[in-house]
């Protein structure tokens, strides 16, 4: 057979080459859409699946005593969609929703009923009633175009403890960039407990899915629900405080008018019974999202800044108090005894009565150097732990003084369960290297001795000293939280921080401070039938002093520790030891005995502004 | 002994028939998958349904087929003309009687049933120019003949855009493979595939560099002169290219002042640019006087034609095309992104695609299918189903089994005694693999979105009963090659 020979036959080849490269580039391009590209799986769920969010109820906060302080309200609102309102009967829309038939027609007016484009929609009613909203549920058919609308929102007991609790709000872009667990629409608390504790009260979302065809993008009464693959949302855990709202209540009360903050630990577990920092806000604004950025940004703009939480953001510098740090740490260094004298004259016969002191008894021991709060006693401890020769350098002393203090809590964020605290300052001796180019002594750092120049501590750092002294020798950090449902309390809160200063070289402190109540500096805040020990500071600054109070009581196996301090409240004894003595009879008698009655009244009616001092 | 062999089953090529039935009944379940709607009432009459009317039509094409199998070869050697003639005539008559249907007037009724004339004129057509090529002492190397050959396959083209369905006009390009095939000039197919080429430069860069050019249009003109280059340089290698190089030293020259002139002066370079051709068209002209070599002529016209056809493109696309399908070839070359016009199907046909993985969702499983996204999913876009629900081993078993049955038919034509059968085996290759390129390829999101059917997979009697008819008409000549073949021994 002859065999057909054709021109043109190797042009068959060069065809093949053409079909077997598409094959491959085709191949290729599955390949990379199919097996390398994962975002089409997205899009295609996302396509598929209409994801409606189911929200969690955000866990409630209690107070120790279990007095609800935060719970979630829902609240009911009738939105309008004009474009399916026809024939609308008003009297009917009335009769349901329960208000007169002036107000529905100003508000039908108002939303501009008569405007028909696509989406649009208005909120026609507010908080409606339980009763209403029954109602307009049955009635429901006969009022197309109006939805009833539910939103949880968080509502507050009490007007007080502002700074302790916090409150919610929508997210931010910045939060959903850090966090990109949160959607557009949560609420995440920005301030206290509501903050700290935002993972364990925010609860888990749920979704339910709804398999949404292509039309469905138009349409959204087409859905077909499928029940297997919902997540049911978690409800957020509840929160039980440490604070006792009514002390808080109370404390409040006695410090209008007043800036300052007051602090009580319950000494034994560093739970915080009750912090305040005055001014304060009332936190009931938040019933809408309008008003609560209108408040806050009002509350802003306060010159007395009752946003800002003084007990744990302010630093001042603590004046007396912080004697008994010092005098701990002299004694464990061995720099003096119990027994140990010191001469005063007015002042600090070293360098010429600087700094100054009052009139009292010379010389004296560390114990009545606490009870008359002299400032001699304490540089002369300090000038000689400085400059004692067993550190070698005068860098060395300066450092090894300042990890004592450390341990005590200064100088660092003690690590309490709210946020944004600061750290104080306790200056170390390269700080001091800079800062007189490394030419300094005892002489030109002497100040710090006694609780002024750089020495900076927050509130609760001042309180925290009370409690390692209440204790004597260690504390626990202090924390606002008691219970979280049924999770456990983080150990750092579980676990004694111990000072690294013998148990026994409290005893003259504890000695000195119950001899200032009882016949020193403060014995305003001598109780009858409590044995409060304590201390005023009086703290320097470029205006009127602070005043300060910090104790604890009763003497032996003591139940609460106290700090209290008022900004330009003048030498310590004035106002801050009266509101300790009133919030320690509060917390043990829970009354204020008739005797009592008119420091209470006075207290009451103290204000201390600096605005107001200015025009004085 | 040999009387045995002659046995028809055995003399079929089994081989195709297979994939055709594979590839069929694959088909059949994608739309029985599309058209699946949970909600619809069940009692409903299921030949009413599409994969009813589906499965109707499929056996109606196997009829037909085992019909088609026994008409001896001559017949349609014979009638060739004739069925070119009445499908032309049934074109002509669709123009004016069809209802318009999404757009395009290519369906006629008949008493309930609608049928696509275009695509039987597909099978007339390979049927003609087979009849036509096969003559004797028919040359395609020959100019005139490559053209009188156009004419029959412009013809019902043209007709074709005229009941606005451009994808299907475009089919009729496959011819050419045909073509080539059959000793058409590689000239040819190099200045089509360059064409292409600049009409995608020119679209595809619009943005102006320099004095109103273009960044495609200048791209185009440089590689104007280096297909030029190229083609003189190939053709001219016993000459030692010595006229090359003057032309080249002139080039440099000029590019470089043009250079210059762009940096440092606000020249206009058109006029520079303009020069230079000149200046190539004359160096030609004079070379093609002195010497008479058909190259320089061809490079001649060529420079003429393309720079000519570069200005052109842009009033073509500007003004010619209509918006959507302007949108569409945006769409395509990655310009647009229209999710929500032109851009929405490819991207729906993707994201269905994407989503299968590597095993597909499982059969009535793909979200996209079944929520109905992806627009024309049972017919132009039924590849997404097959995407989808068994993923990237099923669309790849799909294309090689396409391939197979491409491959199969040209090595089955080569085989051809008969200049006749041969031809026509390639014109059935040709519809099938224009078919699956673009169909697939838009799917993938690789070519713009041309409205043609997926063969023997696409929702639609004409496509299933055309492509059928096409593929065992060949079958049908390829059996009596072997009958012959049989009874000489």
């Amino acid at each position: 057979m002859n065999k057909i020979i054709n021109r043109f036959s190797f042009r068959k080849i060069s065809i093949f080459v053409v079909i077997y490269l598409v094959l491959f580039i085709y191949i290729a391009r599955l390949f990379k859409i199919q097996i390398l590209d994962t975002k089409y799986k997205d899009l295609a769920d996302s396509n598929a699946f209409f994801k409606k969010i189911k929200y969690p109820s955000r866990g409630m906060i209690y107070d120790r005593k279990n007095n609800l302080l935060a719970c979630n309200q829902v609240e009911s609102k009738l939105r309008i969609v004009t474009e399916e309102v026809n024939n609308l009967d008003t009297v009917a829309l009335c009769k349901v929703v329960n208000i007169s038939l002036d107000d529905c027609r100003k508000k039908l007016n108002n939303i501009n009923i008569h405007r028909k484009s696509k989406h649009y929609s208005k909120i026609f009613l507010d908080r409606l009633g339980e009763q209403e909203c029954s109602n307009f549920r049955k009635n429901e058919h006969k009022l197309p175009g109006f939805y009833l609308e539910n939103k949880i929102i968080r509502r507050y007991i009490y007007p007080c403890a502002a700074h302790v609790i916090g409150y919610v709000a929508e997210v931010t872009k910045q939060h959903i960039a850090n966090n990109p667990n949160y959607q557009i629409g949560d609420y995440i608390g920005q301030t206290g407990v509501e903050c700290s504790y935002e993972k364990y009260l925010k609860g888990k979302k749920g979704f339910d899915f709804f398999l949404q065809n292509s039309n469905a993008h138009f349409d959204h009464r087409q859905k077909l629900k499928i029940h297997k693959n919902n997540i049911v949302p978690l409800p957020g855990k509840d929160v039980t405080l440490s604070i006792d709202i009514s002390l808080q209540a109370y404390g409040e009360e006695l410090i209008k008018n007043k800036l300052g903050t007051i602090i009580m630990i319950e000494p034994k577990t560093g739970e915080i019974l009750c912090m305040l920092s005055s001014p304060t806000y009332d936190l009931s604004f938040l019933d809408s999202e309008k008003q609560l950025y209108e408040s806050i940004s009002r509350l802003a703009k306060n010159p007395y800044k009752p946003l800002f939480n003084r007990a744990l953001n302010g630093i001042y510098p603590p004046g007396s108090i912080f004697k008994m740090a010092q005098g701990l740490v002299f004694l464990q260094e061995k720099i003096i005894t119990p027994g140990t004298l010191y001469s005063c004259r007015n002042g600090w016969p070293l360098a010429n009565g600087h700094p100054l002191c009052h009139i009292h008894k010379s010389p004296l021991t560390l114990t009545s150097a606490i009870e008359l709060s002299c400032n001699s006693y304490f540089c002369w401890g300090f000038k000689n732990m400085i400059e004692n020769k067993k550190y070698g350098t005068i860098q060395n002393a300066l450092d090894k003084w300042r990890n004592f203090m450390y341990a005590q809590g200064f100088g660092e964020q003690l690590g309490v369960d709210l946020p944004s605290e600061r750290k104080g300052m306790i200056p170390n001796s390269q700080y001091y290297d800079k800062l007189y180019k490394k030419r300094w002594n005892a002489f030109s750092i002497i100040s710090i001795a006694i609780g002024q120049g750089e020495i900076a501590l927050s509130p609760i750092q001042m309180c925290n000293l009370a409690a390692s002294i209440a204790n004597r020798g260690y504390f626990y950090i202090p924390h606002i939280a008691k219970k979280i449902s049924n999770c456990r309390l983080n150990s750092l809160y579980l676990h004694p921080n111990y000072t690294g200063i013998n148990s026994k070289y409290y005893v003259p402190i504890i000695e000195g401070m119950r001899l200032a109540v009882t016949s020193g500096t403060c014995n305003l805040a001598n109780i009858p039938d409590i044995a409060v020990c304590g201390k005023t500071g009086t703290a320097q600054n470029s205006k009127k002093d602070h005043s300060i109070f910090m104790g604890f009581a009763p003497m032996n196996s003591p139940k609460i520790v106290i700090l209290v301090f008022i900004e330009n409240g003048g030498y310590g004894s004035s106002s801050a030891v009266l509101i300790a003595r009133l919030m320690i009879q509060k917390y043990f008698k829970n009354t204020i005995p008739n005797t009592d009655k008119w420091i209470e009244d006075d207290i009451k009616k103290l204000v201390i502004l600096k605005y107001a001092t200015k025009k004085n | 002994m040999l009387l045995k062999k002659t046995n028809l089953f055995r003399i079929f090529d089994w081989s195709i028939i297979t994939v055709y039935l594979v590839l069929v009944l694959i088909g059949w379940f994608c739309v029985y998958s599309t058209s699946y709607c949970p909600n619809v009432n069940v009692n409903s009459f299921f030949f009413h349904t599409r994969p009813g009317l589906q499965i109707i039509w499929i056996f109606i094409s196997l009829c037909i087929a085992f019909l088609l199998l026994s008409i001896d070869r001559n017949w349609y050697e014979t009638f060739a003309f004739v069925i070119y003639i009445v499908t032309i005539i049934l074109l002509i008559v669709t123009i004016f009687f069809a209802k318009p249907i999404k757009g395009s007037y290519s369906w006629l009724t008949f008493g309930g049933v609608k049928i696509q004339p275009v695509e039987f004129a597909k099978f007339s057509t390979a049927l003609v120019i087979s009849k036509l090529i096969s003559k004797y002492q028919f040359s395609m190397s020959e100019k005139q003949n490559i053209f009188n050959v156009s004419i029959f396959v412009f013809l019902p083209a043209l007709l074709v855009v005229l009941q606005k369905e451009l994808g299907s006009a475009l089919v009729f390009f496959s011819f050419f493979l045909v073509f080539y095939r059959e000793g058409m000039s590689t000239r040819i197919v190099f200045v089509t595939i360059f064409i292409i080429f600049l009409s995608f430069l020119i679209i595809r860069y619009p943005y102006v560099v320099i004095s109103n050019i273009s960044l495609g249009k200048l791209l185009g003109m440089l590689s104007i002169i280096l297909f030029i280059i190229f083609f003189s340089s190939i053709h001219n290698h016993k000459k030692k290219l010595k006229h090359l190089k003057y032309l080249f030293c002139f080039i440099y020259v000029i590019l470089s002042v043009a250079i210059f002139l762009i940096l440092f002066t606000s020249y206009n370079v058109e006029w520079i640019i303009f020069f230079l051709f000149l200046f190539i068209f004359f160096y030609l002209l004079i070379f093609f006087i002195k010497v008479r070599v058909s190259i320089y002529l061809f490079s001649i016209s060529f420079l003429c034609g393309s720079l000519s056809f570069l200005y052109l493109t842009d009033c073509i696309f500007e003004k010619l095309l209509k918006p959507y399908q302007k949108n569409r070839i945006q769409v395509a070359l990655g310009m647009l992104n229209d999710p929500t016009g032109a851009g929405y199907n490819v991207k729906q046909s993707m994201i269905a695609i994407g989503a299968g993985g590597f095993f597909g969702k499982g059969y009535m499983k793909g979200t996209q299918t079944q929520l109905k996204y992806v627009p024309e999913q049972e017919t132009d876009f039924i590849f997404c189903t097959v995407g989808e629900e068994i993923g990237f081993i099923g669309s790849v078993l799909v294309l090689i089994l396409f391939i197979i049955l491409i491959t199969r038919i040209i090595n089955l034509a080569e085989k051809q005694k008969f200049d006749f059968a041969r031809i026509y085996g390639y014109a059935v290759a040709s519809i099938i693999f224009f078919h699956f390129v673009v169909n697939i390829g838009m799917a993938i999101g690789i070519l713009p979105i041309v409205g043609i059917p997926l063969p023997f997979f696409s929702y639609g009697g004409s496509s299933m009963l055309s492509f059928t008819i096409l593929l065992f008409v060949f079958l049908g000549l390829d059996t009596s090659k072997s009958v012959i073949k049989f009874t000489r021994k």
